[in-house]
């Protein structure tokens, strides 16, 4: 009996095992599976391979973070898009549970005061995101009240300060510039929220403080925006050194340029390496190309079409093909953060920009101009698979050394800015104004301010030598 | 000596039907504030858990704003601890944070410009230990 019975399974399994290299062959001579093991497929359900056949989403990053403590003060962060935030996390949880769980209010004209004067998070997008990809992304159920939201630009999340409280959830319409308003009663992200505001207070109180320009009566702004604010006269910081990730390569420069970029190529033994006259390597395999530029570019092309040529790409798609991709590169170590995403003939490009201590890195217009970039790295996704990819690739450290100074405020940049213009009269709006590590050529960055007037970009010293004129009054 | 007197009088009564016209100066109109930020002037007396407070509006460009924060001793006597000056430009915007001090802070405001009435205020920020905030965070809370 026993060996009937152990002879019935064993043709179970020889028939089942029949089935399944009928199914593997098949596969592989329909697709590109040359580098796949039997287990492939089990073993890489997650992570959303090249030929597009798995298919994930992704939530849509915030360009900033704004984290308010319901005192009128701030903190900015640019969350990177690689790094694991815990802010960034529970606002998330926070806003899926709200959507999923709680209710529709209403929709009413934007109160921003109001909505910002408690412990809150602020998601500002850098582009009007879809709200169905968004919603998808989140992994919000649609449902009837999700449908009245077009276009998103800013999330502001509100948890409960008391375990029994109710939470809100304001999300503006781009579209229509008002605000639809969700909320639940408290939950266990909503809490883990409060608390986790509270606990970041604590963990930047050195870091540069923000107030919002709407709080402050400021109506010479067009919309609101948070400037940095110090209580002393002058703010010291850290510099920024530009540094090769190849920089202590030397002689093996070859090795340390095919080891680090390896992880873009899946058949490790095809690739072929060459340098060209003008220093220029250039790494390659049947389908993909990367290059290496002396001038500190890294460009990625990736020529191969997946097992179809046509998958159902959407922006939260793209954008975790984006995301699993930059995971790749070894060689990226300084924050990125989502500054723009376009449209363009050969696909959906997400474009990307530095960061250091939460301050963001803008390239010089003669670094952009040179090395024909408008970001610091961009991504090129078609089909939900990224076909070309460039990026600025050096690392920014700080210095270390706390001895430059900031003793221009933000006024007073304004004030320069709109000096500038030539028609100080007749100014119409101010969308932002940002300080920023500014990056020529030159090894090290500095703060400058970069004030947006009326379409135009205005870069300001942070540092003003004028001899104060009522002190030199004073002496006389 | 009849004479005399009528000359006196006449004199006296000259002084007295004089008009006096003097020139006073005429009552000068006030420099042109508004104060629209954190801390305004709305009351006497504020209290904050806060380190800073921002003091932050509009003016006119040219307009000079003062501002200086004391504490009072024990013995009651003020010490100046920070003061700020600012001078409002092209945006006629002007904005200053302010470091506090536990304990009350007397804080003088005052915007002048050449030609105006000075605007003077003040407030007194009482800015309380964060412990205390914390503690009343963390209380239990019985519905």
């Amino acid at each position: 009996m026993k060996s009937v019975k152990f002879s019935r399974i064993k043709n179970f399994v020889i028939v089942g095992l029949v089935f399944a290299a009928i199914y593997q062959t098949g596969m592989l001579w329909l697709g590109d599976y040359s580098g796949h093991n039997f287990f492939y497929s089990f073993l890489n359900i997650q992570d959303g391979d090249r030929s597009g056949k798995n298919i994930s989403a992704e939530v849509i990053d915030a360009q900033k973070i704004v984290v308010g403590y319901g005192n009128k003060s701030f903190n900015v962060i640019y969350p990177g898009v690689m790094d694991g935030d815990n802010i960034l996390a529970k606002t998330n949880a926070f806003i899926s549970g709200v959507l999923s769980n709680g209710q529709y209010v209403k929709t009413e004209d934007t109160a921003l005061d109001d909505y910002i004067s408690q412990k809150c998070v602020i998601y500002d997008f850098a582009f009007n995101v879809s709200a169905t990809q968004y919603f998808i992304g989140i992994g919000a159920h649609a449902g009837e009240d999700l449908d009245k939201i077009t276009e998103i630009n800013q999330i502001i999340a509100v948890p409960s300060a008391s375990k029994n409280g109710t939470s809100y959830l304001y999300i503006v319409d781009a579209e229509t510039g008002k605000t639809n308003i969700y909320e639940a009663d408290t939950f266990d992200e909503a809490e883990q929220l409060y608390t986790e505001i509270k606990d970041f207070e604590e963990l930047n109180i050195d870091k540069i403080k923000y107030i919002s320009t709407q709080q402050s009566g400021f109506n010479i702004f067009g919309q609101n925006t948070f400037v940095p604010q110090w209580t002393k006269s002058k703010y010291e910081y850290e510099n920024i050194n530009k540094v090769s990730p190849f920089k202590d390569a030397g002689e093996d420069a070859e090795t340390a340029i095919e080891s680090g970029t390896s992880a873009f190529f899946e058949n490790y033994s095809a690739k072929n390496l060459t340098k060209d006259t003008n220093g220029v390597y250039m790494i390659s395999d049947n389908s993909t190309v990367v290059k290496y530029y002396p001038q500190g570019i890294i460009e990625y092309y990736n020529y191969d079409d997946g097992m179809d040529g046509k998958t159902n790409q959407t922006l939260s798609t793209a954008y975790y093909a984006c995301k699993q991709f930059l995971k790749r590169d070894e060689l990226l170590n300084t924050r990125l953060f989502l500054s723009d995403v376009q449209i363009k003939s050969d696909g959906l490009v997400f474009c990307f920009d530095y960061c250091v201590n939460d301050i963001p890195v803008f390239l010089s217009e003669s670094v952009k101009e040179s090395l024909s970039i408008e970001h610091s790295a961009e991504v090129v996704v078609e089909n939900n698979t990224v076909k070309k990819y460039k990026r600025y690739a050096y690392d920014f450290v700080l210095s270390n050394e706390k001895d430059k100074e900031v003793n221009v405020d933000f006024l007073g940049a304004m004030n320069k800015a709109i000096a500038s213009t030539g028609h100080e009269d007749t100014v119409n709006e101010i969308k932002d104004i940002v300080l920023g590590y500014y990056v020529d050529e030159n090894e090290q960055g500095y703060l400058k301010w970069f004030t947006y007037v009326d379409g135009g970009i205005y870069t300001i010293d942070t540092v003003d030598n004028t001899p104060n004129q009522d002190a030199a009054e004073d002496e006389k | 000596m009849r004479k005399f007197f009528m000359g006196l009088l006449v004199g006296v009564l000259m002084c007295l039907s004089s008009n006096i016209v003097y020139a006073g100066s005429l009552q000068a109109a006030e420099v042109n504030v508004s104060v629209t930020g954190d801390l305004n002037f709305e009351r006497d007396k504020v209290s904050t858990f806060n380190e800073s407070k921002t003091i932050s509006g509009t003016a006119e460009k040219g307009t000079d704003i003062d501002i200086v924060v004391y504490t009072k001793s024990f013995y009651g006597r003020f010490k100046e601890v920070e003061s700020y000056s600012i001078k409002v430009g092209d945006s006629n915007l002007f904005s200053q944070a302010l470091g506090l001090r536990v304990g009350e802070n007397y804080i003088e405001f005052r915007a002048s410009k050449d030609g105006l009435k000075d605007y003077y205020k003040s407030v007194i920020v009482n800015r309380k230990n964060k412990a205390i905030k914390t503690q009343l965070e963390n209380s239990i809370y019985i519905p």
